[in-house]
C-alpha cells in the first residue's frame, strides 16, 4: 500500500463533567478518546465501530480538527495538523483535503440554503465562479442518487435519507483526499445505499480517496472497509484487516458485536453473545483497569488490576486483551 | 383478532405540501390499522412519506401540508379533524414519538434529566420526591452509563446514540398506548439496538404498548416486528406478517427491496440498487401505480385503479401482477 495519509499518535481528548466544586477541587474529566493510534494510508479505507458512546465521533472530529486534543498528535500528508487550533484550521491549507459527512444531516445542514446552493458552496471556493457551476452540482447530486427536482428544496422539505445524501454530495464537492464519514448511511434506505457504497467504492478505484468510515451496521464495513479498527469506551481494543476481524474477532467485546448482527451468526460458533452486566463509567475511569471489566465474558481478577495494552499477536491484527491466546 | 377493535385506524388517508415549484402530493389513499400490544414494521425508500404520515398522526405536520381526505381513528377521536387542545392531551400521553434526528428534538439549554423529569410530570403523576430517581432509572433502562452522573448533561455533551437513547427513554416514560418509532435505533451498534427493542418488546408485553416501528434495517424489521408494511412514494404497496414478507415478498418492490440489503454473506457488485428514482411527487400525471414506471412486471392492466389493502386486513398487495405466492415452505 502507498503512504500514509493520515496517522494520530496517543491522541487523548477529555471533556470536563459537573460542577467543578468550590474548593477548587479538580473537575471530574470524561475520557472520550484515550491514547489512540490511528493511521490511514492513501486509498484505503478504515472502517471504524463501537458501542455508541464509545468515542468515535470525537475521534473523526478530532481529526477532521473541529475539536481539539487534549494530548497527542495528528499528522496529515505528513503535516502536523493536530498543534492548529480548532478555531484557525478553516484558513488551513490542508482544510479541503479532509472533508466530513455528519452524523446527523439536520444539524449540519444549513436551513436557509437550498440544496443546490449546498453543494455549490465548496465549488465555488475551490474554483471561484468559474465554469458551468450547475451542471457540476447537477452531475454531483445525481451520482448520490438525488433526484433533480429536489435541487431547489430546502432542508425542512426533504426527508432524512434525502438530506443526508445533500450531505454526501457537499463533501465530495471539495475533492478531498480523506473522506470521514460518520454514521452516513443510517439514514440511508437500503437501494440508496447500495448506490453511495458503489459510489464510494468507485471514487476510491478512481481517485485513489481514502475513506474514515464510522458505521453500525457491520455488514456494510465489511463491504466497504480495508480495515476495522473497534474502539470500546475510548479505547481501541483490536484492529486488524476486516475480513479477518469479522470472520476470527478476538477481543471479547469484538466477539459480542460480531455476534449481535442481525442475520449473521452464521459464522460463529456458540449464536448471539448478550453482554450483561453495566457499562463501566468514562468519568474518572481507573487506569489501571480494563473498561471491558463488569461485562466481559471472560474477565478475571487481573483485568480490575492492570489495563491490557495493544498487542499484534498476528501481524497487522493487534487487541488488547489478557486473555487473547 | 379481527372482531377486536383496533388500537389506531387509519382509512383513504390523503395530503400533499404546497410549495412554490407545485403541489407534492406526499400520500395518497393509505389503509392502515395498529393493534394493542402489536409491534408493526413499516418500512421503504427514504422519501416515501413515513415521517410525513407519522407527523401527521400527531397533528405536527408542516404548515404547507393539505389533509386531502381520510380519517385516522385513535380511540372515539378522529386525529385528521381533531383539534390542536385534543390532539395536545393525546401527544405525550397516549401517543408517543421518537424523532428521526434526535439531536434537533431534545431541547439543547435543558440537562436531560431534567427533560425527562418534565415528562414525568406533566404525564404521568409521579411524586415529586421520586422524580429524580424515576429519571435516573429511566436513563439506566436504555442503558446510558452512569446514569446518576449523565443525569446533569446537555444534550451537545452526549453522543449521538445517547441522544437517541434519552429520546426512546423520554418517549417511554409516560407509559403510552401507541409508540411511533422513526428510525428508533439506526444510530445505534447492534448490542445497544438489541437492549432497546427487547425493551420496548417488554413494554409490549406488560403494558400492551402497541408500537409502529419505522426502519430502513429489514433485518431489524425482519427480527423484532409482528408484520411490516411497505410504502412506496406515499402508497401502500404491501402488508404481511413477517415471515410471510421475508419468504414471499409477493409486490415487485418488497422483492426489489430485499434483494438490495446487504447480507452477511453479500458483495457490493452483488447489491442491486432500485432502478429509477422515486417519481416527481409533483406531477398531475402520476400513473395509479407509482411504481409503474420502474417496474419490470408493468403492463397496461396497471393503470386501473389499484386493488385496495384492507385496513385491518393481515396481509395484501397494490399491484395487479403481484409475485406468485409460493408454497408453504414449513
Ligand atoms: N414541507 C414539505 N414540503 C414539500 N415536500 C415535503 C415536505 N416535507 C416532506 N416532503 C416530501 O415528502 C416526501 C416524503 O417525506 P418523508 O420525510 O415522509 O420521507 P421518509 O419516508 O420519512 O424518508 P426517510 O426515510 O428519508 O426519512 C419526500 O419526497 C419529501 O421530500
Ligand atoms: N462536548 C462534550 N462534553 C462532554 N462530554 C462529551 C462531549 N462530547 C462528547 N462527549 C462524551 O464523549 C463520549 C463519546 O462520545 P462520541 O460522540 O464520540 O461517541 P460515539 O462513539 O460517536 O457514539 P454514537 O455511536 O452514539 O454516535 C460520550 O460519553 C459523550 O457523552
Ligand atoms: S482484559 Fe479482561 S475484561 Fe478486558 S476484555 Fe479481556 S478478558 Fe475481558
Ligand atoms: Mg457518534
Ligand atoms: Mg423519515
Amino acid at each position: 500500500m502507498s503512504g500514509v495519509l493520515l496517522e494520530t499518535v496517543g491522541l487523548s481528548r477529555r471533556f470536563a463533567v459537573g460542577r467543578r466544586a468550590a474548593g477548587g477541587k479538580r473537575a471530574s474529566m470524561l475520557h472520550a478518546g484515550d491514547d489512540v493510534n490511528l493511521r490511514v494510508h492513501a486509498g484505503e479505507s478504515v472502517g471504524l465501530v463501537g458501542e455508541s458512546g464509545c468515542g468515535k465521533s470525537t475521534l473523526v472530529r478530532l481529526v477532521s480538527r473541529l475539536l481539539d486534543p487534549s494530548e497527542g498528535a495528528i499528522v496529515f500528508r505528513e503535516r502536523d495538523i493536530g498543534a492548529v487550533p480548532a478555531a484557525q484550521f478553516a484558513a488551513h491549507p490542508e482544510r479541503g483535503k479532509i472533508q466530513m459527512v455528519f452524523q446527523d444531516p439536520t444539524d449540519s445542514l444549513n436551513p436557509r440554503y437550498s440544496a443546490a446552493d449546498t453543494i455549490a458552496e465548496p465549488m465555488r471556493l475551490l474554483r471561484g465562479a468559474r465554469g458551468d457551476l450547475a451542471i457540476a452540482v447537477r452531475a454531483l447530486a445525481d451520482a448520490v442518487g438525488l433526484a433533480p427536482e429536489l435541487l431547489a428544496r430546502f432542508p425542512h422539505q426533504l426527508s432524512g435519507g434525502q438530506k443526508a445524501r445533500v450531505g454526501i454530495a457537499r463533501a465530495l464537492a471539495s475533492e478531498p483526499d480523506l473522506l470521514i464519514l460518520d454514521e452516513p448511511t443510517s439514514a440511508l434506505d437500503v437501494s440508496v445505499q447500495a448506490i453511495i457504497l458503489q459510489l464510494l467504492a468507485r471514487l476510491r478505484r478512481e481517485r485513489g480517496l481514502a475513506y474514515l468510515f464510522v458505521s453500525h451496521d457491520l455488514n456494510v464495513v465489511r463491504l466497504l472497509c480495508d480495515r476495522v479498527v473497534v474502539m470500546y469506551l475510548g479505547r481501541v481494543v483490536e484492529s486488524g484487516p476486516a475480513a479477518e476481524v469479522f470472520a476470527h474477532p478476538r477481543h471479547p467485546y469484538t466477539r459480542a458485536l460480531v455476534s449481535a448482527i442481525p442475520g449473521g451468526t452464521a459464522n460463529l460458533a456458540g449464536g448471539r453473545i448478550r453482554l450483561s452486566g453495566e457499562v463501566r463509567s468514562p468519568i474518572d475511569p481507573d487506569p489501571a483497569v480494563c473498561r471491558f471489566y463488569g461485562r466481559c465474558m471472560q474477565g478475571a481478577p487481573r483485568c480490575g488490576a492492570e489495563m491490557p495494552l495493544l498487542r499484534e499477536p498476528v501481524a497487522g491484527h493487534a487487541v488488547a486483551c489478557h486473555f487473547d491466546r | 383478532m379481527s372482531a377486536e377493535i383496533p388500537l389506531l385506524k387509519v382509512e383513504n388517508f390523503g395530503l400533499e405540501f404546497r410549495t412554490r415549484s407545485g403541489v407534492v402530493h406526499a400520500l395518497e389513499g393509505l389503509n392502515l390499522a395498529i393493534r394493542k400490544g402489536e409491534t408493526v414494521g413499516l418500512v421503504g425508500e427514504s422519501g416515501s412519506g413515513k415521517s410525513v404520515l407519522s407527523f401527521a398522526m400527531l397533528g405536527i405536520s408542516d404548515a404547507a401540508a393539505r389533509v386531502t381526505g381520510g380519517s385516522a381513528w385513535f380511540g372515539g377521536l378522529d386525529l385528521l379533524k381533531a383539534g390542536e387542545s385534543d390532539l395536545a392531551e393525546i401527544r405525550g400521553r397516549e401517543i408517543s414519538m421518537i424523532f428521526q434526528n434526535p439531536r434537533t428534538a431534545l431541547n439543547p439549554i435543558r440537562r436531560v434529566g431534567a427533560q425527562i423529569e418534565d415528562v414525568l410530570k406533566r404525564h404521568a403523576a409521579v411524586r415529586s420526591a421520586d422524580l429524580r430517581a424515576r429519571a435516573v432509572e429511566a436513563l439506566r433502562s436504555v442503558n446510558i452509563p452512569d446514569p446518576e452522573r449523565r443525569y446533569a448533561a446537555y444534550p451537545f455533551e452526549l453522543s449521538g446514540g445517547m441522544c437517541q437513547r434519552v429520546m426512546i427513554a423520554l418517549a417511554l416514560a409516560c407509559g403510552p398506548a401507541l409508540l411511533i418509532a422513526d428510525e428508533p435505533t439506526t444510530g445505534l451498534d447492534v448490542t445497544t439496538q438489541a437492549g432497546i427493542m427487547d425493551l420496548i418488546a417488554e413494554r409490549a408485553r406488560a403494558s400492551g404498548m402497541a408500537t409502529l416501528f419505522i426502519t430502513h434495517d429489514l433485518a431489524l424489521a425482519a427480527e423484532h416486528c409482528d408484520r411490516i408494511i411497505v410504502m412506496h412514494a406515499g402508497h401502500i404497496v404491501e402488508a404481511a406478517p413477517r415471515r410471510e414478507l421475508f419468504a414471499a415478498p409477493r409486490h415487485p418492490y418488497t422483492a426489489q427491496l430485499i434483494r438490495a440489503t446487504p447480507a452477511a454473506g453479500s458483495l457490493l457488485e452483488g447489491l442491486s440498487a432500485i432502478p429509477g428514482n422515486l417519481p416527481d411527487l409533483r406531477r398531475r400525471d402520476l400513473p395509479s401505480c407509482r411504481f409503474r414506471e420502474r417496474c419490470e412486471r408493468a403492463s397496461s392492466a396497471c393503470d386501473a385503479p389499484l386493488p385496495r389493502i384492507d385496513a385491518e386486513a393481515l396481509s395484501g398487495v397494490a399491484c395487479w401482477h403481484p409475485l406468485a405466492v409460493v408454497a408453504e415452505a414449513a
